[in-house]
């Protein structure tokens, strides 16, 4: 009984952590279904648009109902700026280049987030109180916790609604598809590439603020942020569902295996199951299998 | 003209040889350290060539087979004293070209950016190895590598280390020109080209694929067996993904696909930041923005962009004349 409650537990912790790798691993699949390009510098967005979260919180005292937007609003611009300035550049071209191409505006933004704030570690204040609470059969759970869990999936329930019920949506789903016949059709394509990543930037930007008060927040946060690379490729890289399951599995996974088993083997788990579903499963959990042509 | 112009040449290679081999006398520890190091480096970059620039396949865990190659030097030198060098760079090359080999495998079940992941979790996943194999490696605290050393005789001084490393890389520069123009070399460009078209030549993907990463594993294990002789200390931190995406940089910016661009690249990357010593903190930021620059304008590289120049000087210059 005991060891059950504690696997509950940690099935709560692991959401809490997998809801964060479901939403960039949505940004990821975003921008590599409308773009082509994998974003590496995702982690990198996160934590630039987490430490303007920050200025906004801590330097000018916002409160965070204020926050919350004005950094979706200010990342909306960040992530559009990027595209504009690189990104776009590197569409089509051969996978190394638009690769290393996101490598290279992550050195950047690493290096300029260091230079502008700091390279040493903050604390986030949290949104909501990380104070926890007992429930029956001892579980203990927080405020903080229920705030990621709930924002997360709003956010993806509503951009679900965005993809699929809304004009623009539909044109970023036709540009997915075949962005050529979405041209004749009128769409306009560049205009659909810099909406891919002005959303990824924002919605990384919620997940930033989310997740940085449960971390210490500094410049190396992204390697973490790294790992919804895993929940994308556990998912089906273009399968926005999959992304979503790929990155709460992933969550709870890592806590199970990193409560009764040695940290080391927590550290590379990750990356084992990364290496057999690209080997074994390329096309993800959920994803479907592609065929190549001449 | 002709004739005057590789007389010229002849000039060039033979000052730059003449001083690249007296360097010891005419340059103090501290630069012939530096030249040393990008030795090193050359040797990784060909190795990365090897894979980016004429297979076209990107590994961002290349860091794992310089790891492999410096620990097996290391280990070796310390538990067997006097143990040849030569030797104990071989096994660390030999053992990284044989897991090269294997992950070389998963090579042929995917590509593009699905192999690039792949090798970041391969990366990943040795230098945690690296890390916990304390008993052999010194875990995350690290190991001394001592001297490297055949028979009695030791290499100590810095000028002994950079004519012993300088001698490897000659050698194994040579062996690169003959293997990019043997049948084997034009195999890998003809996948490059077109994995289809490949194959339909009777270039068995399997072989060449697998071969590709084991030969790129060799050169890039073999310069991490000189690396940990030449700094004296490795750990696990030597190795993070960090320094894997910087050897694909070196590549890049250097030029993909021609010899020239991984010497380059090394000079530019390991020599430019010891000029400009003041700036360690903005090296990043520099690294970012030359990497995005030779992207987005010099897909040949800086290599490739200073070949154009050149021509465009020459034909320039024959014009006038």
């Amino acid at each position: 009984m005991q060891l059950l409650i504690e696997i509950i537990q940690q099935i709560i912790f692991g959401t809490v952590m997998g809801c964060i790798y479901a939403l960039v691993a949505t940004c990821m699949v975003l921008i590599y279904k409308g773009t082509g390009i994998l974003n590496f510098a995702q982690g990198e967005m996160v934590v630039f648009s987490t430490f303007i979260s920050y200025t906004l919180r801590v330097a000018f005292q916002l409160p965070y109902w204020v926050v919350f937007p004005l950094s979706f609003v200010i990342s909306w611009f960040f992530g559009m700026l990027l595209e504009v300035l690189s990104f776009r550049r590197v569409i089509g071209k051969p996978h190394l280049n638009s690769l290393m191409a996101c490598v290279a505006v992550g050195m950047i933004l690493r290096n300029a987030t260091g230079q502008i704030w700091t390279f040493d570690d903050l604390r986030m204040p949290p949104p909501f109180s990380d104070q926890v609470f007992t429930l029956p059969l001892g579980l203990v759970i927080s405020p903080l916790f229920l705030g990621i869990i709930s924002i997360s999936f709003a956010i993806m329930i509503v951009f679900y609604l965005f993809l699929n019920r809304t004009r623009v949506g539909l044109s970023i789903r036709a540009t997915a598809q075949n962005p050529t016949a979405a041209m004749l059709m009128g769409v306009p394509v560049s205009y659909v590439y810099s909406m891919c990543w002005a959303i990824s930037a924002s919605i990384g930007s919620i997940a930033g603020i989310l997740i940085s008060p449960l971390l210490v927040l500094n410049v190396g946060m992204f390697i973490i942020i790294l790992k919804a690379i895993v929940a994308a490729v556990l998912g089906g890289i273009e399968s926005l569902p999959g992304a979503v399951l790929g990155g709460i599995l992933l969550g709870i996974l890592e806590n199970l295996i990193g409560t009764f088993l040695p940290s080391w083997i927590r550290q590379i788990f990750v990356w084992v199951i990364l290496l057999g579903v690209i080997i074994a499963i390329p096309q993800g959990l959920w994803g479907r299998k592609k065929q190549k042509r001449v | 003209m002709d004739h005057w112009n590789d007389w010229r040449k002849v000039l060039g290679w033979g000052i730059l040889g003449a001083v690249i081999l007296t360097a010891p006398f005419l340059f103090g520890t501290y630069l012939i350290f530096v030249f040393s190091v990008i030795c090193v480096y050359i040797l990784v970059a060909l190795g990365m060539n090897i894979l980016a620039g004429y297979t076209g396949m990107l590994s961002l865990g290349s860091q794992a087979f310089f790891g492999i190659g410096a620990y097996c030097a290391a280990v070796l030198s310390t538990r067997l004293v006097g143990f040849p060098f030569v030797i104990a760079l071989l096994v660390g090359g030999l053992l990284s070209a044989g897991i090269g080999y294997l992950l070389g495998f998963s090579a042929l079940r995917t590509s593009g950016v699905y192999l690039a992941i792949a090798t970041i979790a391969f990366g990943m996943i040795m230098n945690e190895i690296f890390g916990e194999w304390s008993s052999l490696t010194g875990g995350q605290s690290g190991m001394v590598a001592p001297s490297p050393a055949l028979g009695s005789i030791q290499f100590q001084s810095s000028t002994e280390l950079y004519y012993l490393i300088l001698f490897v890389s000659v050698v194994m520069l040579i062996l690169f020109y003959n293997l990019i123009s043997s049948n084997t070399g034009r195999a890998f460009i003809a996948i490059r080209e077109s994995e289809i078209s490949a194959q339909s030549y009777g270039i068995s993907l399997v072989k060449y694929k697998t071969l590709a990463f084991a030969i790129s594993a060799f050169y890039v294990g073999v310069a991490g067996g000189l690396y940990a002789y030449l700094m004296k200390y490795i750990a696990p931190i030597d190795f993070r993904l960090l320094v894997g995406i910087e050897f694909v940089v070196i590549v890049i910016v250097g030029g993909l696909g021609s010899i020239a661009g991984s010497i380059f690249g090394a000079i530019i990357l390991f020599a430019l930041p010891q000029v400009f010593a003041g700036l360690t903190y903005w090296q990043e930021m520099v690294t970012g923005l030359v990497l995005l620059l030779v992207i987005l304008f010099l897909p040949e590289g800086i290599s490739g962009g200073l070949y154009q120049l050149m021509n465009l000087i020459r034909s320039h210059s024959d014009k006038r004349a």
